[in-house]
């Protein structure tokens, strides 16, 4: 796989620009810098602080370390996502306990949120409040995103993770944290209140929301091991589809498999995710599908996965201490293009 | 002020001058021992190092890690509230610390734990390189460190006082005693030491931080009690109490951090030796308890392990003219319960014979040995060794070795369970072929010591994500150390001002050469963590009442990514003491300075380490 690392004269521009007047206050100089491209975050090694964000434009140059360059600090302890809301990027930097600001247009750092435990996750829900779900707390922390304070918290079930939007509700998957649950919380955005508890199979970790506004759910399912390391209890991995608040059917997949990852296609029509027991392949499903497929679409394991405009993104962290890579398909399946990005890839965040 | 100038300036001026006269010998020679311990016995051909107990501060607050970085070449890595060694380019879980012979090493992490180690508790100590997995079993593949307490049978009763008061909350204080008479020797010690290591770093973008929620106290208490008689027949018995509190700092990049760990460990050694004719028997049986409580509360964490360890040991040994013959029976039981384990009570036991036969004479050595060991879960290979050592003549010597080691999988790595991750009872054992020769030159004034060495480790254990998302170890490293230490030691007199210089180097490769597929760039890379050049030079001025101490450090740039994208930088630090005896009032007054130059460094990422830092001690012999 060849390497691409093509130095982008804009970005390389913007970074010695603002190394230059660190500590005064830097400006953005130049705008929509980071428009025609795609991050990826890279949790690096726990407890060694070196989690990054890679910047990759659709023309295939490839910034690494992008906001430690700008801002010369590191973003944290394993960086667990990303969302560009309005005109800033909010990283969660998940064992530093923060989430770094950051404008979009340069990556200038614009604040740090602090008060979180172990923040996972962040989903913008109206022009003024986002959620952040945090294990720590076994809930959500508000967010006002004027002041990008935190405003309150809402308890939802064990370990949330994925959060998805759909007809005034957020829908929030408790894959159990350290522990385990098997739920679903609706929550009322007006209101910040739950107003309803689904029961999902085991570990729900991915959530999306179709073209219908209808909700799918990828669960991963739950081992149980004895002292001799002989699984004791499994029970299976499934995706749940859920309308009006109902769950309407559940595809289980085999006893072993621990499905996750899930994301949907622009038309909100095609799911993708990843499925396997030690080693994986990632699967499509359409929403009118009435079995889940037994066939790989893309043959080959990856510790992150996503869909943008088009395309399949997936990462290999190879062994987790070196940096890792990124791949791109096409919606037919076939690799388009490969990048080395940063220590542990776990997720991409697209503009 | 005006003696220390001349102290200074002498020793600058010393470093130019010929070798005059030596040094006395009070200063430079360990003590001698009373009893050939083991690792003495079985180190022909090994390079192993006596602790020169002059080089060590005599306070209670010098921590392990401190000594060995300031006086050895073993990479020392400090994160979170841990010291951990690293030995030609292994792991902290492949060097065995070894307590009167006895392994101490966590049974749970296979894990040598420096900061649980007071430097001042032992009166012999010594480092063995390239390991001795043949003598001593699981866990010596990098080195052992040996921490001794002997028993002295001379007429002496003496009490010590010892107050230390240090920069960033550093108090410790310790009053030992020893009785002792050509029948019985009796000792005991008690230290405690309080530090909240508060100090103040340069962090990001040039803002000063606080090292927070990073306290130390603990205690130790340490006994022993000897007894002797005419037919060279000696009984000991030993007792070490240990507890230390740790508040688990955050790294750099962290906002807070509420990690708490307490270790408590009691260990009883009893030893009885009879020589008779040409046998010596040896008997020893030791009980280890040792416990950890781990808590996070924002993380709802907490866990605990508690171990239980039963070791005995039956040595005999002959000898006739210049031959030796030796053979071991060592039974090991552990049970350990431990939160975090499939099951909460886990149980192993293991039976080794270890026979060795050596000839030894003043111009040539050898001893061939091996071990054979059972273990209830896993198989563990022959580990054999030969060795030999040529004394050309009084000053020069050839040593070489050839030796496999192993390790084995620790409880952890066998039966942790936890969210995210789980053991694996199929592990191997970790695997090692140590290769190393040495050339060694010593006459009254100068010595010097060169050690290649080549250290290959198979089957290496790793903890790995797999594809679904669980973290499980496996044999999954090959890797091949090879370097050159070297040590030279100068020690002269001008006028009446002894002088002792020290360098120490090691210059190693440490690669790995499996390579998980065609993506992996780990192939071939310098393994992380691990300095291709490390020393350090230590020079000591000895006048009248008067020691003064320099000594200089220089680490190399270690890699923190296994594809050798990312590094720490390399660095150097120099550190000072002057040490003042009071005739009078029979006491001893010492100023440490510690990291003069005011060094920002790190030997892990992104923990930060204290800038200049002051420490008075004041060591009082009561009797």
């Amino acid at each position: 796989m060849k390497e691409k690392l093509q130095k982008s004269f804009y970005i390389t521009l913007t970074i010695v620009a603002l190394n230059s007047c660190v500590g005064d206050n830097p400006e953005p100089i130049l705008e929509g810098v980071f428009d025609n491209g795609y991050f990826v975050t890279n949790e690096g090694n726990f407890l060694s602080g070196n989690g990054s964000i890679t910047y990759i434009s659709y023309d295939g140059s490839v910034e690494n370390e992008i906001f430690s360059k700008i801002n010369s600090f590191p973003l944290g302890d394993v960086v667990q996502s990303m969302n560009i809301i309005d005109e800033f990027a909010y990283i969660i930097v998940n064992n530093s306990s923060k989430i770094e600001v950051a404008e979009i247009d340069s990556l200038t750092s614009h604040k740090t949120i602090y008060g979180f435990i172990s923040p996972r996750y962040m989903i913008k829900v109206n022009e003024s409040k986002a959620y952040v779900s945090d294990w720590g707390i076994n809930g959500l922390q508000i967010i006002d995103l004027n002041t990008q304070e935190i405003t309150g918290t809402i308890s939802t079930g064990t370990g949330p993770e994925k959060m998805t939007i759909s007809n005034g509700y957020v829908y929030v998957c408790n894959v159990g944290g350290w522990g385990l649950d098997n739920t679903i919380s609706v929550i009322d955005i007006e209101s910040d209140m739950i107003i309803s508890t689904l029961n999902v199979e085991d570990k729900p970790n991915s959530i999306v929301t179709d073209i219908n506004g209808d909700i799918w759910v990828l669960s991963g399912g739950h081992t149980e091991y004895d002292a001799n390391f002989n699984v004791i209890s499994e029970t299976p991995g499934g995706l749940i589809h859920i309308s009006d608040n109902q769950i309407l059917n559940t595809y289980l997949y085999p006893i072993g498999n621990h499905p996750e990852d899930l994301s949907i296609n622009s038309n909100g029509t095609i799911l993708y995710y990843s499925d396997g027991n030690f080693s994986k392949s990632v699967y499509k499903f359409n929403i009118n599908d009435s079995e889940v497929s037994t066939i790989p679409f893309i043959n080959k394991s990856f510790y992150g996965l996503d869909y943008s405009n088009g395309y399949i993104y997936g990462t290999d962290a190879v062994d987790f201490s070196q940096r890792g890579w990124s791949y791109r398909f096409s919606e037919n399946g076939n690799l388009v293009d490969s990048v080395q990005v940063g220590i542990t890839p776990g997720g991409y965040c697209f503009n | 002020m005006r003696n220390i100038l001349l102290f200074i300036l002498c020793f600058f001026v010393s470093l130019y001058t010929t070798v005059s006269q030596t040094i006395s010998d009070s200063l430079l020679l360990p003590e001698t021992l009373i009893n050939e311990t083991k690792e003495i016995k079985h180190s022909i051909g090994i390079r192993i190092e006596n602790i020169n107990t002059d080089l060590i501060t005599n306070s209670i607050s010098e921590s392990f890690a401190d000594f060995l970085q300031k006086n050895t070449t073993i990479y020392v890595k400090s994160y979170g509230a841990l010291n951990t060694p690293s030995f030609r380019g292994t792991s902290s879980s492949h060097t065995l610390f070894l307590w009167n012979g006895i392994p101490v090493n966590s049974v749970a992490s296979g894990l040598a734990d420096l900061r649980l180690l007071p430097i001042s508790n032992f009166n012999n100590m010594s480092i063995s390189y390239g390991g001795n997995s043949s003598v001593y079993g699981t866990g010596s593949v990098g080195g052992s460190i040996n921490l001794n307490n002997f028993p002295k049978f001379i007429n002496n009763r003496s009490a010590n006082l010892k107050i230390d008061k240090g920069s960033f909350g550093l108090s410790s204080s310790s009053i030992s005693f020893t009785n002792s008479n050509d029948k019985i020797y009796c000792y005991g010690s008690y230290s405690k030491i309080i530090d909240s290591n508060n100090f103040t770093y340069n962090s990001f973008n040039n803002l000063n931080k606080v090292n927070e929620h990073s306290l130390i106290k603990g205690d130790n208490i340490n006994t022993l009690i000897s007894y002797k008689n005419n037919d060279d027949f000696i009984i000991s018995l030993h007792f070490w109490r240990s507890y230390l509190f740790r508040e688990i700092p955050p790294n750099m990049t962290m906002v807070s951090s509420t990690a708490e760990q307490v270790d408590r460990s009691e260990r009883i050694l009893l030893d009885v030796s009879k020589r008779l004719n040409k046998f010596y028997f040896l008997i020893k049986h030791s009980i280890l308890f040792d416990n950890l409580y781990y808590t996070d509360i924002s993380k709802n964490i907490d866990s605990y392990y508690e171990g239980e360890s039963n070791i005995t040991e039956f040595d005999i040994s002959y000898n006739y003219d210049d031959f030796y013959g030796d053979v071991s029976f060592v039974n090991n039981i552990h049970n350990l319960n431990n939160s975090s384990y499939s099951d909460l009570f886990m149980s192993e036991n293991s039976f080794a014979i270890f026979s060795a036969l050596s000839y030894r004479s003043n111009f040539f050595s050898c001893e061939l040995s091996a071990r054979d060991e059972y273990n209830s879960t896993f198989d563990v290979p022959l580990i054999p060794s030969i060795s030999i050592e040529i004394n050309l003549n009084n000053k020069i010597g050839l040593r070489s070795r050839i030796n496999k080691n192993f390790r084995s999988p620790t409880f952890n790595d066998r039966f942790w369970i936890g969210s995210g991750s789980v053991g694996n009872i199929n592990l191997l054992p970790e695997k090692g072929v140590n290769r190393e020769m040495g050339f060694d030159y010593s006459s009254k004034n100068i010595s010097n010591s060169v050690t290649l060495f080549s250290l290959n480790v198979d089957n290496w254990i790793l903890w790995q994500q797999l594809s679904n998302g669980i973290w499980t170890p496996e044999n999954l490293k090959n890797v091949v150390s090879k370097g050159i230490e070297y040590k030279s030691i100068l020690k002269y007199k001008i006028f009446d001002i002894d002088i002792y210089n020290e360098v120490n180097y090691q210059y190693n490769i440490s690669t790995n050469i499996n390579q998980l597929n065609n993506m992996d760039n780990s192939f071939n890379k310098q393994l992380i963590y691990t300095p291709v050049h490390n020393g350090n030079i230590n020079s000591i001025i000895s006048f009248n009442n008067y020691v003064f101490r320099i000594n200089k450090i220089f680490t190399g740039s270690v890699f923190t990514s296994t594809d050798n994208h990312s590094k720490l930088p390399p660095y150097f630090l120099f550190n000072s003491s002057l040490k003042y005896y009071f005739e009078n009032f029979n006491s001893e007054v010492i100023l440490t300075v510690n990291n003069i130059l005011n060094k920002n460094y790190q030997t892990y990422l992104n923990y930060p380490n204290p800038g200049i830092e002051y420490l008075v001690q004041l060591n009082i012999i009561l009797i």
